[in-house]
């Protein structure tokens, strides 16, 4: 089956050359037929047998002879046979030799793009790179020879150029996040100083979301406040990539008040939000506490602070993490019960004991791992009671850990129960004890 | 009688004529959805920094599981590619499915490994374990491997779904070479819906043939010189761009390939795992998972994303490609009926008024009602009916909207990742496009029509796919 390349040219080119000619042949203009008989229109009925007339709907590709003999028209080109087939033809045919027409023209036309972007983009990649090392070099230059003088007024005239300030930007940006100190507060100073931030801005009013989150990101990390009723106003907006990216910006030039979209009450925070929270929050060492937001009204704030305690071990938060094991909420009760673990403070083995009971096969799990690392002995019935009497595989897997974490005590009662457990679990308990 | 055949004729030539202008515009509208996805993908994800994923205590775990029978050739190649994922939080299990080669010897020597007894509990019957094993070495602790005998590539998925205890699991063909970012990229839907649970997500499989590999990874992405290769370059193109991005907009989309995709674990228990019994898992898994998610009542979605994450190899003969096109069929056909009960379901939303109806009219029923159509249109042409001029025109028209669909589909290629870097590959691949609807689209009727002829007499094979295994860079 394979092909040698030539082979494809010449189809191809066949294909292509062979359909445009059809069209556009220029043998024969249809104005000849003007020319010979005045009264010749396209709408008229070309004289006919009866017979073709029957057929009128898809005439065929050539004219009858009587017209050939009646205009003294000794030959016809093949375009002029095309036209005057398609004015002769039904609706159906009409449309589809319009479409056969705009397929042909699409495909050359996306032939042209796919091939000339090519080009088009190797060159900008050129240019690109040359302004890559032209201004890196001059950043560079910037923060540490503070002699050096730069033609400020100069390079601002060359940054009007969208591809040059693009690129100045970026490297800025890039060295920007990777400095500390005074060569930071130089690269700003730099920024500032070439009225970068006024584009910045400018992107946070663009109609296109993408690059008012682009705009965003780059004020965020230039520290620009003076936007911040702008950014307020994006923080509960419906397009969910600019709700993120302003909460973030907003989290990070407002550190007292890092989370006043929580006073919106149908606030949603995707993990993805989440994460990128997160890693603002420790990147800038923003700790605001999460307790305050425990009781709100939205339950996806409740959770939303319940993990931030979890992760920042907010233990001052711990009673009323506990309150919320009350909670109507599964899911609030499930968080509560993760982020109890995660303070690993031993006021959690009591209220979590007690909840045990009342909890979803999911939740008793949650409670045993938050219990594990606990070697409480207060936990063995309950340990004890979860292997020999829950049904669920994991749950009894958990309880067979917390035993064993228990040591001695959890061993002796393993052995105890030993006769009574299914064969998998008596199984795995041989396999944890000998490895023991 | 001449009645009787008046009516046969105008049913069948309308028919199919109707049938042609809804597929067209079914085609012509997906890929415009298809375009405005990818656009906003693309400018969704230009300033993303993966990496937060990476280092964030928050990052879901995954495990990725790789079923192989008989993969001796390229096993420790593969192994090594998924384990250098770029990842924080996952764990490889390997299922060792009663391969007759030398498989498991080889993994066992290689990566050290250990039998060990760990919890393994038959949330879905398998065929038996023989044993779970662990690396020695602890630069290979992410990697488990589960010996079992042979049951099967859904089998296998499944032993690896009970073992695993991570909250999402990708089903990956072993031989299959992932992106490095392919996890970060895969998992970042899941983690931004926020008023659904996304339980499955798919992402773009590329053609691996010719090109170089290294460590595991593609270093040099080649356009085959073969053609069977090539043309399949063009039709993955136009399923995974054109196609799945539009389903995957309008929550209807049926299929996540089986080669990789990403699934929530608790819901693909909680309906039932992988069934032994199709040849088409893939597909069947995912509409039992929707429809396990719209019988209780579940807010969900199922996503695709354009980013090309893995590369697999792709039928070099004409007898491998039979094989694969006509389990693909079979597989389809199971599905669809076994879940007819989503036909026109208003209940089960756009999966049963758009999904199932789409795959039953114009990916099962095309090949045979395309044959049915050449058929008559050579019964005719024999006695000497045919409207030749309109016969003409509509041959043209057919062809010419092939090729200029395919030629779209690269475009979106080249507005988007661009792999193929050579100039000469892309104006090749367009080339390679006029040919496809004359040579390469009749066979896969004739395959199809092979699958249905299979399904309705009962022969349901799996059917062997050879590998030739990667062009591996000579220096490594």
């Amino acid at each position: 089956m394979q092909f040698h390349k030539w082979k494809y040219y010449v189809i191809t080119t066949w294909l292509m050359f062979a359909f445009t000619f059809f069209v556009f042949s220029e043998e024969k203009q249809i104005d000849s037929i003007y020319a010979q008989d005045s009264s010749f229109k396209f709408n008229d009925t070309i004289s006919l047998s009866k017979e073709t007339k029957a057929h009128q709907e898809f005439l065929p590709l050539y004219i009858t002879d009587s017209y050939y003999h009646d205009n003294e028209i000794s030959h016809i080109s093949f375009t002029d046979s095309f036209f005057l087939f398609y004015f002769k033809t039904s609706l159906l045919l009409k449309i589809l030799i319009l479409l056969i027409l705009f397929f042909i023209i699409s495909v050359v036309i996306l032939f042209t793009i796919i091939t000339l972007r090519r080009t088009f983009l190797a060159i900008k990649k050129k240019k690109e790179q040359k302004y890559i090392v032209k201004y890196s070099e001059i950043i560079t230059d910037w923060i540490y020879e503070e002699q050096k003088d730069l033609n400020i007024s100069f390079l601002k005239k060359e940054l009007a150029d969208k591809l040059c300030r693009d690129v100045f930007v970026k490297e800025l940006l890039f060295l920007h996040s990777n400095l500390r100190g005074e060569n930071k507060y130089r690269l700003y100073k730099l920024y500032e100083d070439l009225s970068l931030k006024t584009f910045a801005i400018k992107n946070l009013y663009s109609k296109y979301w993408h690059i008012v989150a682009k705009g965003l990101r780059e004020i965020a990390q230039m520290n620009i406040t003076v936007e911040n009723k702008k950014i307020e106003s994006l923080l509960n907006k419906k397009n969910i990539i600019i709700r993120t990216e302003s909460r973030l910006a907003w989290i990070k030039l407002n550190p007292s008040d890092p989370f006043i979209f929580f006073n919106n009450p149908d606030v949603i925070i995707t993990d993805w939000g989440l994460i990128n929270t997160v890693a603002i929050l420790k990147e800038y060492e923003i700790y605001p506490d999460f307790n305050q937001w425990l009781f709100n009204s939205n339950n996806n704030v409740v959770k939303y602070s319940l993990k931030m305690i979890g992760i920042f071990k907010q233990v001052e938060g711990i009673d009323n993490v506990i309150k919320l094991l009350d909670s109507l909420n599964e899911d609030i009760r499930k968080e509560s019960i993760i982020t109890l673990g995660k303070l690993e403070n031993p006021e959690i083995i009591l209220p979590l004991q007690k909840q045990f009971d009342k909890e979803s096969t999911i939740n008793k799990c949650e409670i045993i791992g938050a219990l594990l690392p606990f070697s409480d002995i207060s936990n063995l019935s309950l340990f004890k009671n979860a292997l020999l009497n829950e049904t669920d595989f994991n749950l009894r897997l958990f309880a067979l850990k917390g035993l064993i974490n228990l040591g001695d005590e959890g061993i002796k009662t393993l052995h105890s129960i030993e006769k009574n457990v299914d064969e998998t679990t008596l199984k795995i308990i041989q396999f944890h004890i000998n490895k023991k | 009688m001449y009645e009787i055949v008046k009516i046969f004729k105008y049913v069948i030539e309308n028919g199919i004529f109707v049938y042609s202008i809804l597929i067209f515009s079914a085609y012509f509208i997906m890929s415009v959805i298809s375009a405005f996805e990818i656009y906003r993908y693309m400018k969704k994800n230009s300033f993303i920094d993966y990496s937060t994923i990476i280092s964030s205590p928050l990052s879901p775990s995954i495990s990725i599981i790789a079923p192989a029978y008989n993969e001796g050739k390229t096993i420790i190649e593969n192994i090594r590619s998924l384990l250098s994922i770029h990842y924080n939080n996952f764990e490889v299990i390997i299922i060792n499915d009663g391969s007759k080669d030398d498989s498991m010897e080889k993994i066992i020597t290689h990566y050290e490994l250990e039998k060990i007894n760990v919890p393994y509990n038959s949330f879905i019957e398998t065929k038996p374990v023989r044993g779970i094993y662990k690396s020695k070495n602890k630069a290979y602790n992410k990697l488990v491997v589960i010996d079992k005998e042979n049951g099967g590539k859904s089998d296998s998925l499944n032993a690896g779904i009970n073992l695993c205890d991570k909250k999402y699991f990708a089903a990956v063909d072993v031989d299959c070479i992932l992106e490095e970012d392919a996890l970060l990229k895969m998992i970042k839907p899941f983690l931004e819906e926020p008023e659904c649970r996304v339980i499955a997500a798919g992402g773009v499989i590329r053609i691996a043939n010719s090109c170089k590999i290294e460590g595991g990874k593609i270093i040099e992405v080649n356009l085959s010189k073969k053609f069977l290769p090539r043309i399949q370059v063009i039709e993955y193109s136009r399923a995974f761009l054109m196609g799945r991005m539009a389903w995957s907009r309008l929550n209807g989309l049926l299929l996540i390939s089986g080669a990789f995709g990403v699934f929530d674990r608790e819901i693909a228990l909680k309906s039932g795992g992988y069934d032994c019994k199709t040849v088409g898992e893939d597909m069947e898994l995912i509409v039992r998972m929707r429809r396990y998610m719209i019988e209780h009542k579940l807010k969900y979605k199922v996503v695709y994303i354009p980013d090309p994450l893995c590369w697999t190899e792709v039928p070099e003969t004409l007898k491998v490609l039979s094989r694969q096109r006509n389990r693909w069929t079979r597989g389809t056909i199971e599905t669809l009926f076994k879940h007819k009960k989503l036909f026109f379901n208003k209940k089960y939303g756009n999966l049963g008024m758009l999904g199932h109806p789409y795959w039953l009219f114009f990916e099962w029923l095309a090949p045979i009602i395309e044959f049915l159509g050449i058929f008559y249109f050579i019964l005719i042409a024999v006695m000497g009916h045919p409207n030749w001029p309109f016969f003409i025109v509509l041959l043209l028209f057919v062809y010419l909207f092939a090729v200029s669909f395919s030629v779209w589909a690269l475009l979106f290629e080249e507005l988007t990742f661009r792999k193929y870097r050579r100039k000469r590959d892309v104006v090749r691949l367009i080339l390679t496009s006029f040919l496809e609807p004359v040579l390469y689209h009749p066979l896969n009727v004739w395959f199809a029509l092979r699958g249905n002829f299979h399904y309705f007499i009962g022969k349901n094979l799996w059917g062997k796919m050879d590998r030739t295994g990667f062009t591996v860079n000579k220096e490594t």
